[in-house]
This record gives C-alpha cells, sequence and structure tokens, in this order.
C-alpha cells in the first residue's frame, strides 16, 4: 500500500528548485507583498508603466511593509527561475527487502549509492499566489548504479515511463524550528524553515520485465527495461513482486519529500544584479528524502492512504518568541497483520532544528494506541488511556537511513492490544514525553488523486452545467476533467458504499483584496454543501463546479461527517492546510477574441494578450525566445512549436507550454490562429493545415 | 578523410588518448558530431532519390518536421511509429544538437562541419557516400545503425545476431560499395561511438573539474546518449531493415528483395543520381548549369543553416534554431526534391569551410551571414527570373532569415 510494501529504495540528497517568483503576489498566508500579476485575468498589474518600465519595476526593491526598514524585491526572491527541479547530489542510502531490515552496505546491494534523478523535472503552481498547490512534472525517473556491478540485470541504468504528476502533499510550515535559511529575513523566500511531500507513480508493464524478449520490436520497452540480475537483492525482490500478477501490479511509486530549501542569494543582492543588467537566476537548494516502492490496483498515483494522523494541538518552539504555535504535519500509517507490523510516514512529520537538518529534540517519541475519539469531536478532550505500540528513533541518522519510513513490529505485544490495533475502534497516536499527544488518528482519510485541476471560464450564455459534462472525457488529462477522482479509507480499509459528506468551496486567488490591490485577504468561504457520494473499494469521483463565475483559484475541503474541526476559520485553513482533504481547480478567465481572429491577429495583438504577461511576469521563458521579438513569432518553424506545444494532447508531459499551464482556450485559440496564418503565408495552406491538423485543429 | 582518432581493437572502440576524460569527453563528442552530420546528408541525399511512389519510405515534410523536438522519456511512443528516411535524417540532426549542447557545456564551441564525401571512417569498414538510395548504400546504413550484436558473425555472435544468411547478405552487399572488404570480427557501429562517450562522460561525471559548471546534470545527458544510441540501433535498425530486405516498398509489408535487381524497373525503389559539386570549374561540377546553379541556391541555404546552427549554439539562441529549420523545410528540401527528381542530380552538401563561424565574434559572424543571405537573394531573384525554382520552394525563407539575424 503505497510506499509500504516491500522492497523499499530509499533515496537522498540535495536538490535546486528554480521557480520563478513573478507572480508570487503574497510573502506567505497572510502576509501580503506586491500585486504583480492578475492572477484571475493571467495579466501583469502594468497599470501606467510601459512592458520595459515594468521590467525594470519589478527588479527593484520596495519597502516590506510587514518589516519596517526591510526592503524586499518586487518579483520576489527568483524572478528569473525557469521552474525547473535537479536532483543534484541523490544517492540510494538503504534498501529494504523485508521488514526491520535496513540495509546499506553496497557490498550487498550495488544499489547503494545508485543516483537518482528526475528527468526534465519542473514545478508549477496551480495557484501561482498560493503554497500548497504545486505541480511537479518529469519525463522520467532514472536510477543509476554502478556500471561494475549493474543493479538491472545486465544494465546499470533504469530509466522510467513518464511518472504522473506530483502534486503538493502537506505543505508543513514548521519544519525547521530554529532556521529559515541564510539570508533569514533578508530574501523574500525564506523557506528553509519549511517542507512538503510528494508522489509519483510510473507505469510498468509486463514486458518490461520480460529479458530481451521484446528488444528490436519495440524502443518502447527496451527503454524502460527492468531485470533481475546477480547483484541487487533488491532489485529481484522487486522484480519479482511485478511480476506476480496475483498481487495486480501496476508499477512504481515514489514518494520525496523536500525540506531545509533556502535561495542563496538576498534580495538586496538579487537587485544589485539587476541593476547591473544581469538577469541572474537564484534557485534554492534543499535536502530530499524519498522511497520507491511497488504500485499495485487500486491504489492513487500520487498519495499513500492507509491511517492518516492530524495533529491534535500545537507545541512551543523555544525559538520563538512570538509564540506561535508549532504543529506536528500529518502523517500515514499503515497496520499490517500478516506482518504484525506498523508502518509509519514521518518523512514530512518531525521538525529539524538548525542548517545541519538534525532532528529537534521532542523527548521520546511513541506510537501508540487509545480509544478512538468520538466522530467530529476535539481529540484534545479525549482522555482515554494510551497503551505504547513502540518507540519511534527520532535523530536524524534514523530518519536518512529509513527514507523516513518507520516500522514497528507488534507480534510481541499482547493479543487483545494486537485486536485492537488491528480493529477499527481504537486510534492511533503520536506522542512525545516533552508535549504528550501531538498526532491522532482521523477515523476516515480522504485524498484527491488529482489535487490541481484546470477549467475554463464558460462563454457569456454558458453555464457550468452546459460545459462540465462535456469536460468528462477519460481520454483528456484528469486534470482537466472538471472533476477529480476521490479515494477514501475508513482506519485502513478502503470504504465501499454511500457517504454523505460537507463539501466547502473556497475563492483562493486572487489573494489581494479586489477593493484595495495589494492587501492580503484570507480565503474567502463562497459555499458549504451536504453532498451524498457512492464509493467502490475506496473510490469515488466529485465534480467540480465552480460556485461563482469569476476566474481564479478555488478549493474544495472534502470534510467527512466524523471529521474534526467540521469548520475552519480563514486563517486557520491557510496555515494548516495540510490537515484538510481538499481538491483545487483554477478557473482561467473568457476572453472575446472572436473580432480579432476574424481580423486576422498581429503579433502586437498576440504580446498584448497573451505574450506580454510571460515577457514581464515569467521573463526566464524570454531565455530561450524572446517573448516581445516579432522576428522569432513570425517563423512558420516557431509558429509549428507553438502549435505542438500547445496542444492540449501533451498537457501532462514537460514539453506542454507555458509550463505555468495558464492558457486559457479563448487565448490558445488566439494563438492558434496567428501560428495558422504565419505558416500559411510562408509554407502555404497544405503545411498550415498539416499543422493544424496535427495540432488537433480543424483546418479552416 | 578519416574520423581522426577515433580507433578500435579486437574489443571495440578504444578512447583512451587523452588521459584528461574531459579532453577524451570533447574529443568523442565532436567526431561524433562529424558522424552525425555527414550520416543526416547520406540519409537525405538517399531520401531525396526515393520515387514520388515510395513517399512513404522517402517521407514527407509534416509538423514534426518544422520545429525543435527532444527525445526523453515520455517522447518514446513517439519513436516507436514508424520511420521514414526524412525523418531518420531529422533524428540524426536532433542527435547533432544534442551533441553540440554537451559540447558547450564542456566549454567547446559548436562542431558543425561535416565530413568531406565520401567520409572514410577508420570507425567502419567502407566509406559513408552521398548515394542514390540502392541496396549496397542501405547494407551501409544497416552497419551504421546496428548494435554489436545484430551483423556479427564468428565469435561474435549472440542469440541477437540476425540470421546468419541475412548477415552474409548485408556484408556482401557492403563490400560492393568499394571501401574495404567487412572484417569478420570488427564490432564498430555508430553505437560504439556512443558507448564510448558514455562510459567517458561516466568519468568526468565522477570527478567533474572545477571549471566545469558546478551542480551540472551529468547522468542526464549520459540519460540523453543513450536514448540517441537506442534511437538509432532500434528504430532506425527496424527502418533500414525493412528497406533492405523491401518490405518497405509492399503493401503488405512482406519483404521482398526482387524489388531491388532491376534498376531499370519501374518497381526500383530510386533513380539514378549524378553526383557532383556545384563550384565552378572543378572536374565534377554538377552539369547542367541550370543544375549546377539550383544546386549553389542549395549549397547557400545549407551554409546559411550551419551558420546559423553554429550562432545559436555559441549564444543559446533558440530563435537561430528556428531560422535554421526554416531553412531547411522552406527551401533546401524542395531543392534536393527537385534537383534529384527534375534533373536526376544529387544535392551536393558542398562544404564552405572546417568551421561555420563566420566572424571572429557574434557580431560580425551575423553581418557575415547577412550577406550570405543576401546572396541567396540574388540567386533566386535570377532563379526566379530563369523559372527555374522548384515549385513549392518559399521565396520569404530570405526575409525569414534576414529578420532573425537583425
Amino acid at each position: 500500500m503505497g510506499i509500504f510494501d516491500l522492497p523499499r529504495v530509499h533515496f537522498h540528497g540535495h536538490f535546486a528548485v528554480n521557480p520563478g517568483t513573478g507572480n508570487n503576489d503574497s510573502i506567505s498566508p497572510g502576509t501580503g507583498f506586491v500585486s504583480t500579476a492578475d492572477s484571475q485575468r493571467v495579466q501583469p498589474m502594468i497599470g501606467n508603466m510601459t512592458p520595459d518600465e515594468f521590467k525594470t519595476w519589478i527588479r527593484q526593491l520596495t519597502p516590506f511593509p510587514a518589516a519596517p526598514g526591510l526592503n524586499l524585491l518586487r518579483g520576489q526572491w527568483n524572478l528569473m527561475g525557469d521552474m525547473t527541479l535537479k536532483f543534484l547530489d541523490v544517492e540510494v542510502v538503504s534498501v529494504q527487502t523485508t521488514v526491520g531490515e535496513v540495509i546499506t552496505d553496497p557490498a550487498v546491494d550495488p544499489l547503494i549509492g545508485a543516483s537518482v534523478t528526475l528527468e526534465h523535472a519542473f514545478l508549477c503552481d496551480n495557484n501561482p499566489e498560493g503554497f500548497n498547490t504545486t505541480q511537479i512534472f518529469s519525463d522520467a525517473l532514472v536510477v543509476r548504479s554502478h556500471i561494475d556491478r549493474p543493479a538491472f540485470g545486465a544494465a546499470s541504468v533504469f530509466q522510467s515511463r513518464h511518472p504522473t504528476c506530483a502534486t503538493t502533499r502537506g505543505i508543513n510550515w514548521y519544519r525547521n524550528v530554529s532556521f529559515h535559511g541564510t539570508s533569514a529575513n533578508e530574501s523574500s523566500g525564506g523557506a528553509g524553515g519549511a517542507s512538503a511531500g510528494f508522489q509519483s507513480s510510473i507505469e510498468v508493464k509486463p514486458e518490461d520485465l520480460l529479458d530481451a524478449a521484446a528488444e528490436g520490436t519495440s524502443l518502447e520497452i527496451a527503454q524502460h527495461r527492468l531485470l533481475a540480475g546477480p547483484y541487487s537483492p533488491a532489485i529481484r525482490a522487486l522484480v519479482a513482486v511485478l511480476g506476480d500478477t496475483a498481487r495486480r501490479p501496476r508499477g512504481l511509486t515514489f514518494r520525496y519529500n523536500l525540506y531545509l530549501s533556502f535561495p542563496q542569494m538576498s534580495d538586496a543582492e538579487m537587485a544589485a544584479e539587476f541593476a547591473a543588467g544581469r538577469d541572474t537566476e537564484n534557485p534554492a537548494v534543499g535536502l530530499v528524502l524519498g522511497t520507491i516502492a511497488p504500485w499495485f490496483d487500486g491504489e492513487p498515483a500520487s498519495a499513500t492512504v492507509g491511517r492518516k494522523l492530524n495533529p491534535t494541538t500545537s507545541y512551543v518552539n523555544p525559538y520563538r518568541t512570538d509564540h506561535k504555535p508549532y504543529f506536528l504535519a500529518p502523517l500515514v500509517a499503515r497496520v499490517d497483520p500478516t506482518l504484525q507490523n506498523v508502518s509509519i510516514d514521518v518523512s514530512n512529520t518531525f521538525p529539524e532544528d538548525g542548517p545541519d537538518a538534525d532532528k529537534y529534540f521532542m523527548g521520546d517519541v511513541t506510537l501508540g494506541l487509545r480509544d478512538a475519539t468520538p466522530p467530529a469531536t476535539d481529540p484534545n478532550i479525549n482522555a482515554a488511556p494510551i497503551s505504547t505500540i513502540g518507540v519511534i528513533d527520532n535523530t536524524k541518522d534514523a530518519f536518512v537511513s529509513h527514507g523516513g519510513v518507520v516500522d514497528i513490529s507488534y507480534a510481541g505485544l499482547a493479543p487483545d492490544l494486537r485486536a485492537r490495533l488491528e480493529g477499527g475502534d481504537a486510534e492511533l497516536v503520536i506522542s512525545t514525553s516533552a508535549n504528550g499527544p501531538l498526532l491522532y488518528e482521523v477515523e476516515h482519510q480522504f485524498e484527491s488523486d488529482s489535487q490541481c485541476n484546470y477549467l475554463d471560464e464558460p462563454a457569456p450564455g454558458s453555464t457550468w452545467a452546459d460545459v462540465l459534462p462535456t469536460l468528462h472525457v477519460p481520454t483528456r488529462p484528469v486534470p482537466l476533467q472538471g472533476r477529480t477522482p476521490l479515494v477514501v479509507y475508513r482506519r485502513g480499509v478502503p470504504v465501499t458504499g454511500p457517504m454523505s459528506l460537507t463539501v466547502e468551496q473556497w475563492r483562493m486567488t486572487p489573494t489581494g483584496d479586489e477593493d484595495q490591490v495589494g492587501f492580503y485577504r484570507w480565503p474567502r468561504l463562497l459555499e458549504r454543501r451536504t453532498v451524498d457520494l457512492t464509493f467502490d473499494a475506496g473510490w469515488g469521483d466529485y465534480e467540480l463546479e465552480p460556485a461563482a463565475g469569476t476566474p481564479g483559484l478555488r478549493l474544495f475541503r472534502f470534510v467527512p461527517p466524523t471529521y474534526w474541526p467540521q469548520e475552519r476559520m480563514p486563517d486557520q485553513l491557510d496555515n494548516q492546510i495540510f490537515s484538510e482533504s481538499v481538491a483545487m481547480v483554477r478557473v482561467l478567465p473568457y476572453d472575446d477574441y472572436s473580432q480579432l481572429i476574424a481580423n486576422g491577429p498581429t503579433f502586437a495583438d498576440v504580446y498584448r494578450e497573451v505574450f506580454m504577461y510571460y515577457d514581464l511576469i515569467v521573463p526566464a521563458m524570454n531565455k530561450r525566445l524572446n517573448m516581445s521579438d516579432p522576428t522569432i513569432w513570425n517563423t512558420p518553424a516557431t509558429a509549428e512549436y507553438v502549435l505542438r506545444s500547445t496542444n492540449e494532447a501533451i498537457w501532462s508531459t514537460t514539453t506542454y507550454m507555458p509550463r505555468t499551464r495558464d492558457l486559457s482556450a479563448c487565448r490558445r485559440a488566439l494563438l492558434v490562429a496567428f501560428c495558422g496564418q504565419v505558416i500559411r503565408t510562408h509554407a502555404g495552406d497544405a503545411a498550415a493545415d498539416a499543422a493544424l491538423a496535427a495540432a488537433g485543429l480543424v483546418t479552416q | 578523410m578519416t574520423s581522426g582518432g577515433l580507433r578500435h581493437d579486437d574489443d571495440g572502440l578504444v578512447c583512451d588518448d587523452f588521459a584528461d576524460p574531459v579532453l577524451e569527453l570533447t574529443h568523442l563528442l565532436r567526431q561524433a558530431s562529424g558522424i552525425e552530420h555527414s550520416v543526416a546528408l547520406a540519409y537525405l541525399y538517399a531520401a531525396f532519390s526515393v520515387k514520388d511512389r515510395y513517399l512513404p519510405v522517402r517521407g514527407s515534410l509534416g509538423p514534426d518536421d518544422y520545429g525543435l523536438r527532444r527525445i526523453g522519456a515520455h517522447g518514446s511512443q513517439a519513436l516507436t511509429a514508424p520511420t521514414d528516411l526524412l525523418q531518420a535524417a531529422t533524428q540524426e540532426m536532433q542527435h547533432l544538437a544534442y551533441v553540440n549542447e554537451f559540447l558547450r557545456i564542456l566549454g567547446s564551441p559548436p562542431q558543425m562541419a561535416s565530413y568531406e564525401f565520401p567520409f572514410a571512417a577508420d570507425l567502419f569498414p567502407f566509406p559513408i557516400a552521398l548515394r542514390a538510395l540502392d541496396r549496397p548504400a542501405v547494407a551501409t546504413f544497416l552497419w551504421l545503425e546496428a548494435d554489436e550484436a545484430k551483423l556479427a558473425s564468428g565469435r561474435r555472435r549472440t542469440p541477437e545476431t540476425e540470421p546468419a544468411a541475412f548477415v552474409d547478405e548485408v556484408r556482401a552487399e557492403i563490400a560492393k560499395v568499394g571501401g574495404p572488404s567487412v572484417d569478420q570480427d570488427r564490432v564498430d557501429h555508430f553505437g560504439s561511438v556512443y558507448g564510448s562517450i558514455m562510459e567517458v562522460a561516466q568519468r568526468v561525471a565522477d570527478a567533474p573539474p572545477a571549471w566545469l559548471e558546478k551542480d551540472h546534470e551529468w547522468h542526464a545527458w549520459i540519460d540523453r546518449m543513450h536514448l540517441v544510441l537506442m534511437q538509432g540501433e532500434i528504430s532506425h535498425y527496424l527502418m533500414f531493415r525493412s528497406i533492405f530486405t523491401g518490405a518497405a516498398f509492399t503493401d503488405d509489408h512482406q519483404p521482398d528483395p526482387g524489388i531491388w535487381v532491376d534498376p531499370s524497373s519501374a518497381r526500383y525503389p530510386s533513380i539514378a543520381l549524378a553526383s557532383g559539386t556545384a563550384w565552378r570549374a572543378r572536374p565534377h561540377t554538377i552539369q547542367p548549369e541550370n543544375a549546377r546553379r539550383l544546386a549553389w541556391l542549395g549549397n547557400l541555404h545549407y551554409w546559411i543553416l550551419l551558420g546559423m546552427l553554429d550562432l545559436s549554439f555559441r549564444s543559446v539562441d533558440l530563435k537561430l534554431r528556428y531560422a535554421a529549420v526554416d531553412q531547411m523545410t522552406l527551401a533546401l528540401w524542395w531543392i534536393g526534391l527537385d534537383l534529384a527528381q527534375g534533373y536526376g542530380v544529387g544535392m551536393p552538401f558542398d562544404q564552405l569551410a572546417q568551421s561555420y563561424a563566420f566572424g571572429r565574434d557574434e557580431k560580425i559572424a551575423r553581418r557575415v551571414l547577412t550577406q550570405l543571405v543576401l546572396e541567396a537573394k540574388t540567386q533566386i531573384e535570377k532563379l526566379g527570373a530563369d523559372g527555374l525554382l522548384p515549385a513549392n520552394y518559399e521565396t520569404s525563407v530570405v526575409e525569414l532569415a534576414l529578420a532573425s539575424l537583425q
């Protein structure tokens, strides 16, 4: 189940992330800054400035109202970021083929020390102003062992198929109690104290496991072969599991946690770079800890499900003088009666202390069991005694070597306690000797397997009821279908049958107040409704119908009747989003370009309506093709590229453009009209017709 | 001319001329660049000769040929699609781009020159030549793209090796090319170069020198080289195999080697091409003069294209890469076809220089390239006035090129 199944391959190292921050608008939940972009309309907030004036303006420092005397960049810490994510020195640190045994010796398994990379990985935010909607796309997970002792049959390299998109699983604002980056508050990217989890899955076909059987007939198979060999026990075990059809294997899943990440230059240093005419990038570097495990039919691709533990209460961070409450981040556990083992994913949970990622000492950390808290009740009033299941080694070494996955055997416990653990009436609890119970098990774990979604605002005269059913096409990318798959488990067991729950809808973007530009406002509750859903073996789906007509980002909060708290204050929702079961949908704006298209759009039209936003707000795109240079966009080769790269058919891949995934259908139609015109002019009607047809468009 | 320094012993390619792995890797990549370029031209030349009735084998310009494409894991679906000669040539050009990107990371200037034809590489046991598509030519292409097992003989045979009769047939055809006979134990193919590149790149990755880009994704580049190798060894090999057996030319895709028997037959896949140079007053200057003039314009587009790519790789300017694609899709492809199908003449792909860096700095290179484009413009006007431009040739290619060089 999720990352808990064996064998597991754990990896660790540094990563570099290079997001573009031009459209961030706010600094952190509740802290507004400079509104540079209108996320609703997907346009720069250029005011009376010319594009060139705006380019200068956004690269300059301005006073940060929340900290008098401090100046920060209007475009924030990495305006020139190209959104790439790179694993730098990430290596396999251990493998597990049996519970309780962690192999860290490369002499035992040559997979130890193998490099792990994500090919062509990049990230983009579903909500450009938000914090918990990052999507990570990549071409492949690549594991490379030493050439002299290949881990994958005769090959030293395994290159996976296209991983599914990963989305933020639990932004944890409380990850480091004492360290927020070397620039401290001198950077608008002081995220060193935060962390987040991500999970992707990868299809492995039965033919991939066959030794050269398909060689010469399919490059696709040859490219992704996964073979056992004489050297790696972990890969032998993995191939055996994936070849066991009785278990209905689908492939691999990998979960990784990004933490202790912070930019290398302060805002003032970056401003000096810009002033000197250098468009410098300022990627953040941090640590990644992850696990690769088998993926089975029926399991979500982007999350691990089982038994979820949420925060009960806060603890005191002794480094903070402002008494800001700190929480442990949620985790997922699995109880395996066959192996008499509880597995816990703590990769995002326990805080670090300081720049070396040492674990913050919280006293003894134990996993326990107590009578379940009544439904929809504050767990802090649950005074039931806690029976200890086992102790968690909360040290840096243990954390890294186990990939953040803790196994606790309960074979030695009393029979009645074992029975309660495996039953459905007691809840798991994580306690620390310093602070008591800090996490407790919620009755239902509810996850969206497509957390970040996109819709186009209906044209005037059309409604969501008209539009949404037309999007429910299984061949479309799931995030564009107007509905999200949902998975629900009750204390580790998939739910089957009807379920009534509350679904709230919140407006998250723009975070700026519509009446007071630049002034932060918390999420706004738009709607709360009770819905009846039906689940089959844990799976159901929910139609993401926006409640009001304006574009922007909506958050759907799924609240089972057992959940506590049933309602959240807006600031609580923003700060403790990691506890919630949510799905987002970004509504891209409608624009009427019919006249422009009928007249034949010019480059000036396309620049104003489409390219200017990227030129000014995502300027890294200019490093490859200058968005403001008409000579580029008036060539058929580029026009073909635009048609191909904006095709919805490749939306889920890393070659789709724009990477920001905020090109509305209307603006694409404008671009298509322009590109078709360019090709028709320079390469003839046949080439234009072929290009438009290949782009999935009917020729005109 | 030889491939210079690419040596092999009984076990394959030797890559230890330089003690320093960065120098060795740079050397190998430069060799690979020259070979990719030369092979792309050989495939294009052969494509021009294919008769219209076999369009699916020749290939047609389609949306995928107009832009830059990236090979990668997710793109593998596309790579499994049936390949034609044009696509194979396009993919070799993409490989050329990859190799030059890798060179740039190593701090090396781009390598845009091709080898002079016939290119007698000491890596391969035959010269690579610009030839109309015939069976010996296809046999050499098969050899180039094969992995080390496919066409092996004697003690090197493995379960993956083709049937002995097929291997013998391929070797017999290669022997007709006029180069040295195929050594029974010789194992070097295109993949040997990339295998060596990956091996040496791994050595660089294990201990990268401080002067190279910090935190560079070495593994990603090694993987890309691996994909380049696989595209040749699987995708291209299968295509040339179907051409060699004749299966590519039949409706039911069943082998029909008889198709290659009679060059005068209407069924024969290609037309014969006269080869020569577009330079005037040379022993092998193309005749007739109208064909030479068109070939000269083809050369101009080819050199402009290479100059643009050189500039693009030096400055990381993708704009010029797209402009270079325009030179191919709007002009050079149509000239090559018209020369072959209209005059029975092969596109000469004459080499202008050892380097296509046309200026001592970028500014001057743009000026010189602009002059070259204006030279082409003059030629276009003259050919246009004489009614000699191919029907699908797009004269706007000049304006596009000038705009891109501003």
